[in-house]
């Protein structure tokens, strides 16, 4: 049995039990943290949980030494630890930083430790693309 | 396994969220609708942020259908509309200014013509002298040498005479689009085939009308004001007064106003040499920028239930309020005007109406009772003699003072903050009520005669012996420290001559803080009554209270 489960974001039906589709342990992970760092600052309104990274702001200013993307990647660290607290953040880097001027396209890795509540643990990362719409 | 029961009454974000996430978590849904990140939460914020707007939609569409919790003037306005109430988007501030002609002929006051200057933080500001009572009789206007009058001036930042109105013929009205008018300084005049006649603003039919009464009415708009003329008649039969024929000019005289930008305006001048404006210093006070609300929601109500005529106390009081000859305190205009009958003043004699007033413009803006010798009290009455009742007399009877010293050891400053003065108040602020049910206990409750005492309440509006002398007590109030129960003594009746006295050796400690009434300010008390239960003073009818602090112990 699947310790951690949620809803799949497409919504899309299931074929088999007609009910909609749900996602699994390190995929609902995954999807979770995918929302914490894709949700907009301020993008959910009179909430206690003031989920939202700012990632867009990296677009077209996505020189590592800035401070701005320090103050980015300490903000995904603590959002991700505080409301996301199935893993541990490890870091996050920019993978395609040599052509990321040319095509407006960001990709990022997003690395973490899964809690299994034993002494192994196990590392995990998420790829995400940010593009200019 | 059955849901928690949702509860969705508030109007809270994370409340509402929480509700919702009792009512989906259970043994036969394992989604992680814990962790914020998650589809599921996610989810759930979307119910959350749709039940929040609708339930704020609900709570903004019931309060503002109420005039109790109506919060926007739009509202207002309409909820006020039937009950023949008209709201001021603006209103002028005004002063009440005395005028001592010196020179040797008479002086005659011009209406929307003449002007005295003030000046406040270097910006100087016209007020203007309309005849606000609409009067025909130009006596008022005019001052012979060596005579003061009094005349209130309304500020104007533009004057507009006698300006012609495109008006609806068909529907008998015309609009007037402008929301910095006060429209108490509105007056419509119609040009008629014998000449230009002024139309009286009524505010209700009533079966006196007929089809050849010149009024008009007045109700406003989002957008300003909209002035009504009579039609033969209503659907009743009722005449409302004369219909403007297609033929007739009407002309429409206003000011325009700054508002509250030219409150306590001071430095009047400019009325030539020969007059003296004999108070010059005081501060013009009233004005406003947007309607106040708890005002409207005072005065509305009780314009309906007066509906011009003048019976009950709050007929009186709406309508020496609509008069707008003081001016009054926004928040509770009671402090201002207190109407009661003679047989609950202090002689107990029925038969008249009477009424006092506090304006709180006078003496620089700290606000003054209006005396017998003001021509405000001579206006109201002259005004009201066709309308009261048969066998009464609506008398002026300037107010009592009432000094109730406090004696306290908590911070002087909390006592005058809380604490104005006028008519009608309740002072309970910092009063121990169960500690005041103590004390008044002990006071006898027959308010004449021997010593002994007796337990009951202490009520200052019965008749009061104040022949027998010798009498002290005490009301002890909550303090930072709290109290003692420390004795009062209460001998040999319950007022004496002259007043009240506390003794210092009856309190005997610092911890209390004391009550009492000035005894030079009186010698008979009608109109003061201290609620122990509540652990209020009120003061009604015709004392003015002036609170006191005399200091922290």
């Amino acid at each position: 049995m699947s310790k951690y489960k949620d809803l799949n974001l497409s919504l899309e039906r299931n074929s088999f039990t007609g009910d909609v589709s749900v996602t699994t342990n390190e995929n609902a992970i995954r999807i979770a943290l995918t929302n914490i760092l894709l949700t907009r600052e301020g993008e959910r309104p009179f909430s206690s949980a003031p989920v939202g990274v700012g990632l867009e702001k990296l677009l077209f200013d996505v020189d590592v030494s800035s401070s701005k993307f320090v103050f980015i990647k300490q903000r995904a660290k603590e959002l991700i630890n505080k409301y996301e607290p199935r893993v541990i953040y490890d870091d996050m880097i920019i993978t395609n930083y040599d052509t990321v001027k040319d095509d407006g396209v960001i990709k990022l890795e997003v690395k973490y430790t899964i809690k299994t509540g034993t002494p192994d643990t196990k590392s995990d990362s998420l790829q995400l693309t940010i593009e200019g719409t | 396994m059955a849901n928690t029961p949702i509860q969705l009454g508030s109007l809270n974000f994370d409340e509402i969220k929480a509700n919702l996430k009792s009512f989906v978590q259970n043994s036969d849904n394992d989604l992680d609708i814990d962790f914020d990140g998650s589809v599921a939460n996610t989810i759930l914020d979307l119910l959350s942020y749709n039940t929040l707007y609708y339930a704020f939609y609900s709570n903004m569409l019931m309060n503002e259908s109420f005039m109790d919790s109506a919060q926007r003037t739009e509202s207002l306005i309409s909820l006020s509309k039937p009950l023949g109430y008209t709201v001021a988007h603006r209103n002028c501030a005004s002063a009440s200014l005395s005028l001592n002609n010196t020179g040797t002929t008479s002086f005659r006051l011009i209406p929307y013509a003449t002007t005295v200057s003030a000046s406040k933080n270097g910006t100087n500001y016209n007020f203007v002298y309309i005849n606000q009572l609409n009067d025909d009789d130009v006596t008022d206007d005019i001052i012979e040498p060596g005579q003061t009058k009094d005349h209130r001036f309304f500020q104007a930042s533009s004057i507009v005479i006698n300006a012609p109105m495109t008006v609806d013929y068909l529907n008998q009205r015309f609009n007037i689009n402008n929301k910095k008018i006060d429209p108490a300084t509105i007056t419509v005049r119609v040009g008629e085939s014998d000449g230009i006649k002024e139309y009286t603003r009524v505010s209700n039919t009533n079966s006196s009308l007929s089809t050849g009464d010149r009024v008009y009415y007045i109700e406003s708009t989002n957008d300003g004001y909209r002035i009504f003329f009579g039609a033969p008649t209503t659907t009743e039969g009722t005449p409302t007064g004369r219909v403007v024929k297609d033929t007739e000019i009407v002309y429409v005289s206003y000011l325009t106003t700054s508002g509250s930008g030219a409150n306590s305006s001071t430095s009047f001048t400019g009325l030539g040499a020969s007059i003296k404006v004999t108070n010059s210093s005081t501060k013009a006070l009233g004005g406003y920028d947007t309607p106040n609300l708890n005002l409207i929601k005072f005065a509305a109500p009780r314009n309906f239930v007066g509906g011009g005529r003048l019976v009950s106390i709050s007929d009186y009081e709406t309508e020496i309020l609509n008069k707008g000859l003081i001016s009054i305190n926004s928040t509770d205009p009671k402090r201002n005007i207190s109407v009661y009958g003679s047989g609950a003043a202090a002689e107990e004699v029925d038969g008249k109406v009477l009424f006092s007033l506090f304006d709180d413009a006078l003496i620089g803006g700290a606000g003054d009772s209006v005396k017998t010798t003001s021509q405000v009290p001579e206006q109201i009455i002259n005004d009201f003699a066709d309308e009261i009742l048969v066998g009464l007399t609506l008398q002026y009877r300037e107010p009592l003072e009432a000094d109730i010293t406090f004696t306290t050891n908590e911070p002087a400053s909390d006592f005058a903050a809380a604490y104005g003065r006028g008519f009608n108040q309740t002072f309970s602020n910092n009063l121990n009520s169960s500690l005041i049910n103590l004390e008044t206990t002990r006071i006898p409750n027959i308010q004449a005669g021997s010593s002994g005492e007796l337990s009951g309440k202490f009520d200052f509006k019965n008749r009061i012996d104040y022949t027998t002398s010798g009498t002290t007590f005490s009301i002890t109030l909550n303090t930072a420290s709290g109290f003692t129960t420390a004795g009062i003594s209460a001998s040999s009746g319950l007022i004496f001559a002259g007043g009240v006295t506390v003794s210092n050796n009856v309190l005997g400690t610092t911890n209390e803080g004391r009550f009492a009434l000035d005894p030079a300010k009186y010698t008979t008390v009608a109109g003061i009554s201290l609620n122990y239960t509540l652990g209020e003073i009120k003061v009604t009818q015709e004392l003015l209270a002036n609170p006191k602090i005399i200091g922290a112990n």
